[in-house]
């Protein structure tokens, strides 16, 4: 109900922002889902993957050759975008789930470091680093305001869909499989399947995303697949807490506030981040979110002792 | 009927032979313990019946059918369900919850995206009655991390029976429990699973609990199986003696 | 058919391989014997690279000492990073362990950006090596020999520590089983900060040794650490001999394949490697799990 409050909010908020306000807020809106769609695999599944720029660009790319090459309508992009990243995620996860953890992660870099290696070198397919541009969509979407809306409403369903999988038969035989693997199988779970499906909808979910980020920049580059983009998905759960549902959007928007003002004064953004996230593992693993709760329980605690409770 | 039949079971680590050449057969109905030294392949061949192992060579078939090298979740829909020496069940889950997704886990039906747990009446209804065989009920919203060991095992056998499994697997169920736990162990499994109907095979060091609970046994030493039979048979078998001497418990 | 073309292309396969061994062996012994996975790794062969630079202000007469204080420093450095970045962490999940190496792999990008900027660094091929060696007739780069030979000297200074002195036994054993060395009563911490130290320092004089042949560039990191993790995973994490293994096939590969399809040799690795994964998913020389799950 809370989650239902905050959408209406920012609905209502729409036409009183300006129109940075309504570009920064979309694009709050697309990273906060990418982050979340990294958090399904982070905290349901137990998974860190590093390598979800490989879908967020896939989603981004097919939204811009379609559009571009094949001269499709946007909106009809949207589901290619879905399918060919959770395509993509499906061979990748197929690969990257088969062993441990470990194994996973890097598997997962390495093959998103793969996928912007072609896009680089495939000129001819994908402009290499010319990239794709002049993707504006047309009509109405092409106005701040009515782009803003729309990725609310992705958003919006999104975060819905990853509520109620969270409380589905699905979410509790992931976060078995988190908890203990091997009692998990011996209930008749099956890890690999199940992993899959998790990894396959974080791709889906992280297409959509790189397909929003590409309209609303208007251009796609390879490095969409660039692995610091799949840093920005880490960075904003760890900031936000990955433990919380809404962890992930949380950091999101205070991860580009940082970058705003960062990137305002000195260029070497990457070194921030690093300092920022090893701060963030050593001191406050919790996250912002952990951290704001802390702070609001804590009153309580001490009113608590003070009264000899 | 024969529910379960290992035959000629060989597995071996690095050169290791845990089990040369092992054959079992477990009858329906029956309570079958499985016991020998620390080190005899008690685990090793239980985890070959699970498919937590494949075997080198030899085969398994439950009811009939064969399940050599099946992966444990198929073997774990099939109806055998097993209980581990380790009880760590999933800690972030409530006990309810935990039974509940073993139910459906059972049943094949984790692929449901949609459709809250807390909706499926049914499920629930199972994991109710499992819990109250094993008499956690009360404690039914608690969350398993904050649940003492004696309480995880009987959660872990909760978890095991909500499958109305046609086989239970029971590896080590009083490992960790003072004495006044084991007795009640015992004539807990004595008691609800006579009741229910499971066949049961499970591993023991504690030979009071076996003689107490176990209609055949079999004794394996060092890989290989030792003697089989009922208890009285076992009790004056030389041989047996001799390796349980050695051996722990 | 000219012997000399195959031959040339064997040797630039397996110096290839050297420098991959060199960058891979410190990943797979740090994982093998401490359990974490250093995503940082490629950006000490980076560092190795930048800091034979600095050190011989791109003088070739620094070559040698060069290549010393390179790995000193490489020692140096690892043991500081371990004992007071790794160090804290030892007790919490692997995940918050790889965020950390991950951090410093972001951290270490940037520095040396700041530091260096972003051009390429590269540096004069010595004298000794600058001639070419004439094996049946054909000219070789005999640099190539001297990476070679130099993985060659290092694997079997490794192969010595770790199989005839205690402190490489130990290590040796913490690959297999940790908690009996703590039972033992050995220190592990310290044992920890010496194989990281030892892993970044071979790393570091990989990246070092490149550098009269490719230019050192900040991007370097990332590819690098993939490339090892791809040895790793096809040798067999924890295995020296697998890294071994896994950097002459790759090595030689990659020579090979620029020969059949020059703009998609680069996938040829991940081709390795996703059937490696299928068939012997613990790696060429690795040890299998004991249970499945």
């Amino acid at each position: 109900m809370r989650l239902a409050l905050l959408l209406a909010a920012l609905a209502l908020l729409g036409p009183f922002m300006s129109e940075y306000g309504l570009k920064l807020a979309s694009e709050a809106l697309i990273l906060g889902l990418y982050a979340m769609a990294f958090n399904l695999l982070f905290r349901q599944a137990g998974l860190l993957s590093f390598g979800q720029a490989a879908f967020f660009g896939l989603g981004a790319y097919a939204m811009a050759l379609l559009t571009q090459k094949a001269e499709w309508p946007f909106l009809a992009t949207l589901p290619a975008s879905l399918l060919v990243s959770a395509l993509g995620a499906l061979i990748i996860g197929f690969f990257s789930i088969r062993l441990t953890r470990i194994y996973f992660t890097m598997l997962t870099l390495a093959f998103a470091q793969l996928l912007y290696a072609i896009a680089h070198k495939w000129y001819a397919f994908t402009g290499g680093d010319n990239g794709i541009t002049d993707l504006r969509p047309p009509g109405l979407l092409g106005e701040s305001l009515p782009f803003y809306y729309l990725v609310l409403l992705a958003f919006a369903l999104a975060v819905i869909f990853l509520a109620a999988l969270e409380g589905s038969p699905f979410g509790y035989a992931l976060r078995a499989l988190r908890d203990n693997r091997a009692r998990a199988e011996a209930v008749g779970i099956d890890s690999f399947r199940h992993l899959l499906l998790a990894f396959v909808i974080s791709g889906g979910l992280s297409g959509l995303a790189g397909f929003l980020q590409g309209a609303l920049q208007r251009s796609v580059f390879p490095d969409y697949l660039f692995w610091t983009r799949s840093a920005e998905a880490i960075l904003s759960t760890i900031l936000g807490g990955s433990g919380f549902f809404l962890g992930p959007a949380v950091g999101a928007s205070a991860f580009l506030l940082l970058r705003v003002v960062v990137q305002a004064k000195t260029e070497y953004w990457p070194f921030f981040l690093g300092v920022l996230l090893l701060l963030m593992v050593l001191f406050f693993p919790r996250g912002l979110t952990g951290l704001a709760l802390g702070l609001i329980k804590w009153p309580t605690e001490v009113r608590r002792d003070a009264s000899g409770g | 009927m024969t529910l379960l039949v290992a035959e000629n079971i060989y597995r071996s680590f690095q050169g290791f032979m845990a089990l040369a050449g092992v054959s079992l057969r477990v009858e329906e109905g029956s309570f079958h313990a499985l016991v020998g030294p620390n080190g005899a392949g008690k685990t090793t061949l239980f985890n070959v019946i699970t498919g937590r192992l494949a075997p080198d060579r030899g085969r398994v078939f439950f009811q009939g059918r064969e399940i050599t090298g099946w992966p444990t979740p198929r073997v774990a829909r099939l109806g055998l369900a097993v209980s581990f020496q380790r009880a760590q069940p999933f800690v972030s889950m409530t006990l309810l919850e935990a039974v509940a997704l073993a139910r459906v886990g059972y049943q094949g039906k984790t692929f449901q995206l949609f459709t809250p747990l807390r909706h499926l009446v049914e499920v629930l209804e199972e994991a109710r009655w499992a819990l109250s065989k094993v008499g956690l009920d009360g404690a039914a919203q608690r969350r398993v991390s904050e649940l003492p060991l004696g309480d995880l095992k009987r959660l872990d056998v909760a978890m095991a029976l909500v499958a109305r499994p046609k086989l239970l697997l029971l590896d080590e169920p009083l490992a960790g429990l003072s004495r006044a736990e084991r007795r009640q162990m015992v004539e807990f499994i004595r008691g609800l699973l006579r009741q229910e109907g499971v066949t049961l095979l499970f591993t023991e060091h504690d030979t009071e609990a076996v003689l107490a609970l176990a209609d055949r046994i079999t004794v394996l030493h060092q890989g290989q199986v030792l003697a089989e039979g009922i208890p009285e048979e076992i009790r004056q078998n030389a041989e047996v003696r001799k390796a349980f001497l050695g051996g722990a418990a | 058919m000219d012997i000399g073309f195959y031959l040339l292309q064997l040797l630039t396969g397996l110096a290839y391989a050297s420098t991959l061994f060199l960058l891979s062996v410190g990943l797979s012994l740090i994982f093998g014997a401490m359990g974490i996975v250093n995503f940082a790794h490629g950006s000490f062969y980076m560092l190795g690279a930048y800091l034979f630079y600095a050190f011989t202000r791109g003088q070739v007469e620094g070559f040698w000492g060069g290549l010393l204080s390179v790995l000193a420093s490489g020692l140096v450095i690892g043991a500081l990073v371990e004992r007071l970045l790794i160090r804290p962490i030892y007790a919490r999940p692997e995940e918050h362990q790889i965020l950390l190496t991950y951090a410093l792999l972001l951290i270490l990008e940037d520095a040396v950006r700041f530091f260096f900027g972003a051009a390429y660094r590269s540096f004069p091929m010595p004298e000794a090596f600058s001639s070419p060696l004439f094996i049946l007739g054909s000219p070789f780069p005999s640099y190539y020999l001297f990476l070679i030979g130099l993985a060659a000297l290092f694997a079997l200074l490794l192969w010595g520590f770790l199989y005839r002195t205690r402190l490489g036994v130990w290590i040796r054993a913490a690959t297999q089983d940790r908690e009996m060395l703590e039972a033992l009563g050995v220190n592990v911490p310290l044992l920890y900060t010496a194989v990281f130290g030892l892993g970044i320092a071979l790393a570091a004089l990989g990246g070092a040794a490149l550098l009269p042949l490719q230019a050192a560039t900040p991007g370097m990191a990332v590819d690098a650490v993939i490339s090892a993790f791809i040895v790793v995973v096809i040798g067999g994490l924890g295995s020296v001999w697998g890294a071994l293994l896994g950097a002459v096939l790759i090595g030689l590969l990659q020579a090979f394949g620029i020969l059949l399809l020059p703009e998609w040799a680069m996938v040829f690795p991940f081709g390795l490697m996703a059937l490696v994964l299928l068939l012997r998913p613990w790696g060429l020389l690795g040890r299998p799990p004991a249970v499945r799950t």
